[in-house]
């Protein structure tokens, strides 16, 4: 308990720390960082416990977010408030979880994959071409102007003033997240635990044997892409509140395939295997943008452009820690041995 | 009429070319179970290779063909070695591991191969100004260019020769021994190391001569070529049923002709509503509607789970 | 004896192989009965039909006089039909106390929003699956190895917690395919010992094997299958001397050699 309290109190002074050391754009980082903790929960319920390998799982971002953008922008001159567009963002997230899920619910492993994959690419286009005849999307231009995340006269996107201390927006989007993140991790831990975590866990570990101890496997499986889904709808309204612009670009494959290595590398199916997996693919693309600086203290000039050789040094992190660790960075026996200490 | 006719050429072209790539996707499945999604991108090398060989050859004085020719070559030694490189480095020592992580070594491969491209080719899409011959024929309205008909013919040529080799060759009875079991092959005193690495290398260079079809049909080359198409040959493989030959040529020319219809058409169809905007569509809607009603692909076997 | 399940002239055919042609037999209450016959006799078929993997082509199955639903192995499970695998089929990566969980599923209610709120009811309802799980566990003698995974298991003791999984659910009739295959003389008569414990506690079990001799010892009742048909059923003795049985086993005009 002593520790859980000083790791509380750790990630509450983090973004202060990294403000002031590191200033405001690394926070703006690790803003987005928890976004993507968020949506990695969110996946790994579908992976990680039930073993459905969803290769489109950024649509369902795509879909909350965009219902944001359109429920709160001058696109329709709709505004309504936050408490209601996140939840009609994540239902809606939620309802196409299980209408893409419901077609493919007799697919196995790599088919499910693809067809996912098709599904999350299909959505895209859709977003991308849906602004003629009738305008809904504004096309590849995407939709800007949205509103801030606000919850009556606090602006989370603005600077608050308490007394004499002034927080910095990037600070109150991290807090926000923050609790957002707490609370999907409190629920994927419950559900984990619970009936319905280890019919998902039964079922993929083997799906005939867990029918034949009674579990309906098709319901639970439309469970898991829905919760899944709800997750991912959540996270892409807070995604758009914070932006103020979304656009069909932020939701491409390679999105979809980033959340997945982010679960599959920690060591998926385990919540602290999500979050280090979430945080380290987030944040190491960033970190790698200082490549410049370090050509120039190596060779004394730029020779590779930074843009590429960072995206080059992600991709053999990706291919090397899986050579080195392919069951992901959290081993299995450190779950192993915290089980045996419940 | 014509019209139809028109799209279902133009279909058969992209489609055979989307086949090659297929094949590719499929030998390698059918042996290791793996999507390798480095594969498109191995496309997008060759098609790059041959570009810019071909242009030097041809400043350099080289007369078109010979070029072209002398690119090709190139083009497929390289991804055979590419091919090789690939599958000893990253997915040999994962053989035994979870399931997942081959697939993301396959996905930052795929990443990799494509900033690799980006450092030396830039980022910009690359012209191919030259055309081997402009001829073509008119028959009611529907034009066959000489070029679809090279890209048609060498595809069919390339398939019959692998067909011929995985089933008159004593490698190919190695691959389809391998395909049935790893563990019956070895017994069997089959090198399956070696098969497995024999069939990147052969799925490569049908994958860089794919890559060359396709720069010389769209006479443009870009470092993010590989991804679209690599991802429609895949489909085209599990629609007709992965690990299947016949199935990948199959599923390869069909999905070419329903895209090339598909965008011909939705316009007249959806009045307007849907244009030709959406046919990326096509491909995966084509793919879910199998899966959903015919889950093995179109040629795929209805193997029920042994129980 | 009251019959609990019966099986009325069940056919099922692969293509043009008939796997089963006509099978009728029953199962009384509280007994263990046998399926025995040759390699590819249909014995899996038919096990698979009753479990609901299988949809028969004709035939109907009655549970307490009830037609059991086909085709649908969880249904099959709520209906009081639990079973375990030839090749054995565990939640490898789950722990062996969660394999056993897993086999509460259907005795326990939890919902989504009953686990994320973690309500009482929820909190009673595990505290109660915990105490389950950990009876059967210590039924068939696994508990100290209750938080090993399933896959490092042995053998045996990964048959003997399939058996616990499929006992969790608490079923009517537990059926058992092939649970000896691979075992040792020590380890067939441990077995043996827990099968008559759970008829004993008040479920029927069948029971398909190879080893005659073994099954003889332990059933009160035999159903025998040859190219998918029942070609002899009674009680052991009369099997065991039944003309067909002994053709089927060693071959036509062999027997006087047995």
């Amino acid at each position: 308990m002593k520790k859980n309290i000083s790791l509380l109190v750790a990630v509450l002074l983090l973004p202060w720390l990294l403000y002031f050391s590191a200033g405001q754009s690394w926070v703006r980082i690790i803003d987005f960082s928890l976004l993507y903790l968020m949506l990695s929960l969110g996946l790994n319920v579908v992976v990680g416990y039930a073993g459905l390998l969803d290769l489109g799982y950024i649509a369902f971002f795509a879909v909350g977010a965009y219902c944001y953008a359109l429920l709160s922008s001058p696109q329709f001159g709709i505004h309504w408030p936050l408490l209601v567009i996140l939840p009609i963002g994540a239902v809606c997230a939620g309802l196409f979880g299980v209408l893409l899920g419901a077609p493919t619910l007799r697919l196995k492993g790599d088919y499910l994959a693809i067809v996912t994959l098709g599904f999350g690419e299909i959505i895209r286009i859709f977003l991308n071409n849906l602004s003629s005849p009738v305008n809904i999307t504004n096309g590849p231009q995407g939709i800007s102007d949205i509103d801030p995340l606000h919850l009556g006269s606090i602006v989370f996107n603005h600077g608050l003033v308490f007394g004499d201390i002034r927080i910095p927006s990037v600070i109150n989007i991290y807090y926000l997240f923050l609790l957002a993140v707490i609370i999907t991790m409190i629920f994927s831990s419950r559900l984990e635990r619970s009936r319905v975590g280890r019919a998902w866990m039964a079922i993929r570990e083997d799906e005939l044997a867990a029918s034949c101890v009674g579990i309906h496997t098709k319901r639970y499986k439309l469970l898991a892409f829905g919760l899944g889904a709800t997750m991912g709808g959540l996270s892409g309204g807070l995604f758009a509140g914070f932006q103020g612009f979304v656009s069909p670009e932020s939701f491409t494959l390679m999105e979809s395939v980033m959340i997945l290595c982010m679960v599959v590398l920690g060591g998926m199916g385990h919540i602290p295997g999500v979050i280090v997996g979430s945080l380290l693919l987030s944040i190491l693309p960033e970190v790698l943008r200082e490549t410049a600086g370090w050509q120039r203290g190596l060779f004394g000039q730029v020779i590779v452009d930074p843009a590429n050789l960072r995206l080059i040094m992600f991709a053999l992190a990706l291919v090397v820690m899986m050579l080195v660790r392919p069951e992901g960075l959290i081993p299995s026996a450190l779950r192993r041995k915290e089980m045996q200490h419940e | 009429m014509s019209t139809f006719w028109q799209q279902v050429v133009n279909g058969l072209t992209l489609g055979s070319i989307y086949a090659l790539v297929a094949l590719g996707y499929t030998m390698v499945y059918g042996i290791m179970e793996l999507i390798n999604f480095a594969h498109g991108d191995v496309v997008m090398v060759g098609a790059l290779i041959a570009l810019s060989v071909s242009e030097l050859l041809i400043h350099q004085g080289l007369s078109l063909p010979l070029a072209l020719s002398i690119a090709i070559m190139v083009s497929v030694l390289v991804c055979m070695v590419l091919g090789w490189t690939i599958e000893k480095i990253a997915y040999r020592p994962l053989r035994h591991a979870p399931k997942l992580a081959p697939l993301i070594t396959a996905i930052g491969l795929s990443l990799l191969l494509q900033q690799i491209a980006a450092l030396i080719w830039g980022k910009s899409y690359l012209p191919f100004s030259h055309t081997l011959t402009t001829t073509s024929w008119s028959w009611h309205g529907v034009v066959i260019s000489a070029l679809q008909l090279d890209i048609f013919g060498l595809s069919l040529l390339l398939m019959f020769l692998l067909w011929h080799l995985v089933h008159h060759s004593k490698l190919g009875r190695a691959m389809r021994a391998t395909a049935q079991s790893v563990a019956f092959a070895q017994l069997m005193g089959v090198n399956t190391d070696r098969v497995i690495s024999q069939t990147f290398v052969i799925g490569s260079a049908l994958a860089a001569v794919a890559g060359v079809m396709d720069v010389m049909y769209y006479a443009v080359g870009n470092y993010t070529m590989g991804f679209l198409l690599g991802l429609k040959a895949f489909t085209a493989a599990v629609l007709g049923g992965i690990g299947n030959l016949k199935g990948a040529m199959l599923g390869g020319l069909l999905l070419g002709v329903v895209e090339a219809l598909g965008a011909g058409y939705i316009g007249d169809i959806t009045h307007g509503f849907f244009g030709s905007n959406y046919k990326d569509v096509f491909a995966f809607l084509v793919l879910i509607l199998v899966l959903i009603f015919k889950p093995n692909g179109l040629l795929g076997s209805n193997t029920q789970e042994k129980v | 004896m009251n019959n609990l399940l019966e099986l009325n002239h069940v056919s099922k055919r692969f293509g043009g192989l008939v796997a089963l042609k006509e099978v009728s037999m029953h199962i009384p209450e509280q007994a263990i009965v046998g399926l025995i016959g040759p390699n590819g006799a249909g014995k899996t078929t038919l096990f698979n039909i009753i479990t609901g993997l299988y949809r028969p082509d004709q035939g109907e199955l009655l549970l307490r006089h009830q037609p059991l639903p086909v085709g649908m192995p969880h249904k099959i499970a709520q209906h009081g039909i639990a079973r375990t695998f030839q090749n054995i089929r565990l939640f490898n990566n789950l722990t062996v106390l969660e394999n056993i969980l897993v086999g509460r599923h259907m005795r326990s209610q939890a919902s989504v929003l009953g686990a994320i709120l973690n309500t009482k009811r929820t909190r009673l309802e595990e505290k109660n699956i915990r105490e389950k799980a950990l009876f059967f566990l210590n039924y068939v003698g696994l508990t100290h190895r209750a938080h090993d995974y399933a896959k490092v298991l042995s053998y045996g003791d990964q048959r003997r917690l399939e058996i616990a999984r499929a006992l969790a659910t608490e079923p009517q009739l537990l059926a058992l395919d092939e649970p000896a295959a691979g075992m040792n003389i020590k380890e067939r008569n441990d077995l043996a010992l827990l099968i008559q414990q759970i008829q004993q506690d008040g479920t029927a079990v069948l029971v398909i094997e190879h080893d005659v001799k073994w099954i003889m010892s332990l059933c009160q009742h035999i159903t025998v299958l040859n190219f998918g048909e029942v070609i002899a059923a009674g009680d052991p003795h009369a099997v065991q001397n039944h003309p067909k049985v002994i053709e089927a086993y060693l071959g036509k005009g062999q027997h006087h050699a047995a």
